[in-house]
């Protein structure tokens, strides 16, 4: 799982940084429906973290329904991950937009460069999302 | 099953001379968690650890192992516990797979299996004598050995002291299996703080035989910030260094562009209400690393007392 | 236990080499007669030899040398580490440890003697034999353990380099002194199989200490050194310190032994009236000590010199006063030194006397005031008191040499000189032999001179001599049997009493002066009593006897007699009987025992009736009787508890 970093030193939880990071890729469609994604042990291998961290993650998005256990046989991705409530989408939108908003700051731009970037960052995405994911 | 906590100090305290290596230290480690033990060199972890084992005796206090008097039950509740040391102390002139069989007749529980494969994972050579395997080998049996004997509680002094990155790496891959797989009670100490902060649950700060913090990771992480910040001078402003004081600000460092702060009691609706406070501009609060919170906190003051 | 024993087996592994080595050693052993000296004790004797002698310095080497770096290397270089981090007790950390290098060192030995003990089994197990090469086996297997636990508490000691080492040497030289302090008055009572006997235990005892001090250091230290080395201090020093106390205990209560733990006793002396009797003899529990009393048999009352060598022990007439040699010099050259000591009361504290004499006899005056001491070259007389010397005389001169001297007064010494002086002459068995003297001599104390009583001439040689010192007679038989009574004070013949065979006679004189002897003829006894004057006042058969001597008189009147049965066996097979001087019954007092007066006699004046030394019967066994006059009855004295 390249994609899939956890960074100790930031301010979210490692467990919420697994969960966060799970989620955007089976949003983006790099983790697709029904695929396997790998056991508790072997992530904790991965990542170099305590193990019940990712445990509790996969629980988390297995009572969000974005997960599911098979018996015996492991983790995969729902067939049909839920979509985001609209609450929460908000929620998570504010949050990534104010830490986007600080970085930008930092760096001197203004939010007319900010928006323009994060633009070219939409449109790449979709390009590289496989055809009939999700809008 | 035992409700308490697997391991615990009470009020450990260790002289030599006249100096005092610990100071009544008290804490406890519970089950299933792994708790980092962390200090500067000579803060008295190793003693305290020694103290938890059994093998020394404090002048005042005792360590616990499953509720049971470390030193006088020491023999006992060792078949329990998989000790790796910071020096390995295995005899020289044994090989491993000696080691092995004679650890094979003192513990109740013995996995020979195990203890092969994972040999053999970390490349050591089971008819070598002891002596003359290299540092991150020695490292490697003592860890084999450790957990071969499916212990309840795993006690790593240093573990990583003297290894290589890839030796390392290769340790924390095996505790983190062992964790997965048994769900094995740690206590660890160490000064690899970035290599251990995925893993630790909880951390406890050993400053001059004091214990001088015991918390849980995630609080640890979520209450210490670093604010950096400006001053300017307005019409209202006319108080400047009480702006922090909600943060319990830790270490306070002054420049020219303006105020860098570690603070122990950060929360996001304080730093909101900082944020617009008269006078302060471009707040920022960023997240610091254990290691860092550990120089803040561990670390020697420079030019003003503590 | 599994932890003990995994442990000794890898100390045993570890280790091999040694094995190897030793049983090489038994190997080239074989080669010993080769060597040049060897051929002196023959092939087998030097093979055995080597190998037992080579066993026992490489095993008490190797033995304190393993000590010395298993388990005092080991803690203090905090190899055990590896051991407390396991389920192993200290018991058996330690435990394993010393059996696997015990069992190693005994091994080495046996691989050692092994080669050579089967190729020459036929020339010492028929010596050896089963229960003895045991013995000797565990005997070694013990020396092998307390060299291992000197060997331990030794290394780690010097290995610590801590002011706790100076400390161990200053309590070892403190121990070694007061232990020598200890053993010194066992040294001194010359008992070889009792001080083997408390080496033993010593040994035992301090093997004990080593062990304990070694297991504390490892128990209770552990991996804290500091606290280690001060525990092996502690326990090391106060179990020495409990051994030493022990010992002395123990000592003290060996060199102080009363009347009643006497096993069996002799009479070394005896004063001629009252009670006071010197009992030497074997102590209960205490092997082969001798314990020498001054005893009173009446009261029961005591007073015990300290056991120093067997020097002689005397009482003065009156029983106020006794007096002891001791040996002092260590290398045996016989000069000793004298002790005093009055007895009435709990006994007085023992004075030595300011001299040191070679002693070959001692006595002393009637009052205790003056001492005589017989020398190699001269008989000289002490005042007690002061220890200083009165008067002394040859012992040896041209009237021959004294053989016999008492006290006549305080001041003034009788001496019997008996000659010829360079010894029987050549022809002593011929009839024209007459060449034997006797030289009665009086040593004047206070004018410090020799005054010649008497001599008399004459005497068929050998010649035998009965004393009366109070009347001042004396009775000669000659080897031919002719049997005179002599006037001491002129050397005048007073009578003549017969013609006798040397071995069947036997003489004394009665308190009153009366003299008494007893012949036996074609086995039947007979006892003649004659008058002061020599003249036959009555004769006594004493029906079946081989040969009769005889004792005092426990009653005025009352004679005790032995009558042994078997001429050749005098003392072992004679009963004791009382024969009525008046009414000429005689009565069996005491089976398997004869008057102790009987042999005493030559160093008394006399033997005054009723008193202790009349009525004294020893046994062969050592069991000595004193017969009450009151109810006839024998009581056994010091009573045994």
């Amino acid at each position: 799982m390249r994609a899939l970093r956890v960074d100790p030193a930031e301010a979210v939880p490692i467990w919420s940084q697994i969960e966060e990071g799970l989620r955007r890729l089976v949003a983006s469609g790099a983790l697709a429906a029904g695929q396997a994604v790998p056991s508790v042990r072997d992530l904790a291998r991965d990542l170099s973290v305590n193990p019940a961290t990712v445990a509790k993650a996969y629980q988390r998005l297995c009572e969000a329904g974005v997960l599911s256990v098979r018996r015996g046989e492991g983790t995969y991705v729902s067939d049909a991950p839920p979509a985001m409530g609209r609450g929460e989408r908000s929620r998570i939108l504010r949050q990534g937009a104010a830490r986007y908003a600080t970085l930008a700051a930092t760096a001197g731009a203004g939010v007319e460069e900010a928006s323009s970037e994060l633009s070219t960052a939409f449109a790449d995405l979709e390009g590289k999302r496989p055809p009939g994911g999700k809008s | 099953m035992n409700e308490g906590p697997i391991l615990a100090a009470e009020a450990i305290t260790v002289r030599y001379g006249s100096t005092a290596a610990c100071s009544d230290v008290t804490f406890s480690v519970a089950r299933g968690s792994v708790y980092a033990l962390l200090g500067r060199n000579g803060a008295g972890k190793s003693t305290l650890v020694r103290c938890l084992l059994g093998q020394q005796k404090p002048a005042r206090g005792r360590g616990l192992l499953f509720g049971e008097d470390a030193w006088r039950r020491r023999a006992r509740l060792m078949d329990r516990v998989g000790v790796v040391p910071e020096e390995p102390d295995a005899p020289p002139a044994m090989t491993p797979a000696q080691i092995a069989d004679f650890c094979r007749r003192i513990y109740s529980t013995w996995n020979a299996g195990e203890f092969a494969k994972r040999l053999d994972r970390f490349g050591i050579p089971p008819r070598v004598p002891f002596g003359r395997l290299s540092k991150g080998q020695k490292g490697g049996v003592l860890l084999a050995l450790a957990l071969a004997s499916a212990p309840d509680l795993l006690v790593l002094d240093d573990p990583t002291l003297g290894l290589d990155v890839v030796a390392r790496r290769a340790l924390y891959d095996e505790l983190v299996g062992e964790l997965a797989d048994r769900g094995t009670t740690v206590l660890v100490t160490t000064h690899d703080l970035a290599g251990i902060e995925g893993i630790a649950t909880r951390v406890a700060i050993l400053k001059e035989g004091r214990l001088i913090l015991d918390e849980e990771m995630e609080t640890l992480k979520a209450r210490f910030r670093r604010i950096r910040y400006g001053n300017q001078m307005t019409d209202t402003r006319t108080a400047y260094g009480t702006e922090l004081d909600p943060f319990d600000a830790v270490r306070v460092k002054v420049r020219g562009w303006g105020v860098d702060a570690v603070v122990a009691n950060y929360d996001d609706a304080s730093f909101d209400r900082f944020q617009r406070t008269d006078g302060v501009v471009d707040a920022e609060a960023s997240a610091m690393s254990l290691e860092e919170i550990f120089l803040s906190v561990a670390g020697e003051e420079k030019g003003a007392g503590s | 236990m599994k932890g003990l024993f995994a442990v000794a087996w890898r100390e045993i592994v570890e280790r091999r080499m040694v094995l190897l080595a030793a049983a090489l050693l038994g190997l080239l052993v074989f080669l010993v007669p080769l060597f040049p000296g060897a051929a002196r004790y023959g092939a087998s004797q030097a093979r055995l030899f080597t190998a037992g002698f080579s066993a026992a310095t490489f095993c008490a080497f190797v033995a304190f040398l393993l000590g010395g770096s298993t388990i005092g290397r080991d803690l203090t270089e905090r190899r055990l580490g590896f051991y407390f981090s396991r389920p192993i007790a200290e018991g058996a950390i330690w435990g394993g440890k010393f059996l696997g290098i015990w069992v190693l060192v005994a091994a080495s030995a046996l691989a050692l003697v092994l080669p050579v003990g089967l190729a020459d089994f036929a020339s010492w197990w028929p010596a050896a034999g089963a229960w003895r090469t045991a013995q000797i086996a565990l005997l070694f297997a013990a020396a092998v353990l307390f060299a291992l636990a000197l060997g331990s508490v030794v290394g780690a000691s010097l290995r610590e380099r801590s002011v706790w080492t100076l400390a161990d040497l200053a309590m070892l030289g403190l121990l070694a002194l007061g232990l020598a302090a200890i053993l010194f008055p066992l040294f001194q009572a010359d008992a070889p199989a009792l001080t083997t006997r408390v080496a033993g235990g010593l040994a035992v005892g301090i093997s004990l200490s080593l062990l304990l001090a070694s297991f504390a250091q490892v128990a209770v230290g552990r991996v804290d050194q500091r606290r280690g080395t001060r525990a092996r201090f502690a326990v090391l020093w106060g179990v020495l310190v409990l051994v030493a106390v022990g010992c002395l205990g123990s000592v003290r209560w060996l060199v102080s032994p009363v009347p009643e733990d006497l096993t069996s006793a002799s009479v070394r002396d005896i004063t001629p009236r009252g009670n006071w009797i010197v009992l030497r003899g074997r102590a209960r529990h205490r092997v082969d000590l001798t314990a020498s009393f001054f005893y009173d048999v009446a009261s029961g009352h005591f007073v015990r010199p300290p056991l120093r060598g067997n020097g002689g022990m005397v009482l003065s007439e009156d029983g106020s006063t006794g007096a002891w040699s001791e040996s002092c010099a260590l290398d045996g050259s016989r000069q000793c030194a004298i002790w005093v000591c009055r007895l009435e009361g709990h006994g007085s504290r023992p004075r030595r006397l300011p001299l040191e004499a070679s002693i070959s006899d001692l006595r002393l005056s009637q009052q205790g005031r003056r001492l005589a001491v017989a020398g190699p070259d001269t008989i000289s007389v002490f005042d007690v008191s002061s220890g200083g010397l009165l008067a002394g005389t040859a012992s040896e001169s041209e009237q021959g040499k004294v053989l016999r001297f008492a006290f006549v007064s305080e001041d003034v010494l009788r001496l019997y000189r008996f000659g010829p002086r360079f010894g029987p002459p050549v022809e002593a068995d011929s009839e024209s032999s007459r060449a034997g003297t006797l030289a009665i001599e009086d040593l004047h104390v206070v004018e410090r001179s020799v005054t010649r009583a008497s001599r008399i001439e004459g005497l068929g040689w050998p010649f035998s001599v009965g004393f009366d010192d109070r009347h001042g007679r004396v009775v000669v038989w000659e080897k031919e049997g002719s049997v005179a009574l002599f006037d001491a004070s002129s050397g005048a013949r007073i009578a003549n009493l017969g013609q006798r065979s040397w071995d069947e006679v036997s003489r004394a004189f009665l308190f009153d002066g009366r003299l008494v002897l007893a012949e036996t003829t074609g086995g039947a006894g007979r006892l003649q009593l004659f008058r002061q004057d020599g003249t036959l006042a009555q004769v006594f058969e004493l029906g079946p006897a081989g040969f009769v001597q005889i004792g005092g008189e426990p009653q005025p009147g009352v004679l005790a007699l032995s009558i042994s049965r078997n001429p050749k066996e005098v003392w072992a097979a004679a009963d004791s009987f009382l024969l009525d001087l008046r009414s000429g019954s005689l009565a069996k007092v005491a089976a398997h025992a004869s008057p102790v007066a009987a042999r005493l006699r030559w160093r008394l004046p006399y033997i005054e009736p009723g008193s202790a030394a009349a009525r004294l019967f020893a046994r062969p066994d050592g069991t000595l009787l004193l017969w009450d006059p009151k109810d006839s009855s024998l009581r056994v004295i010091p009573p045994l508890s």
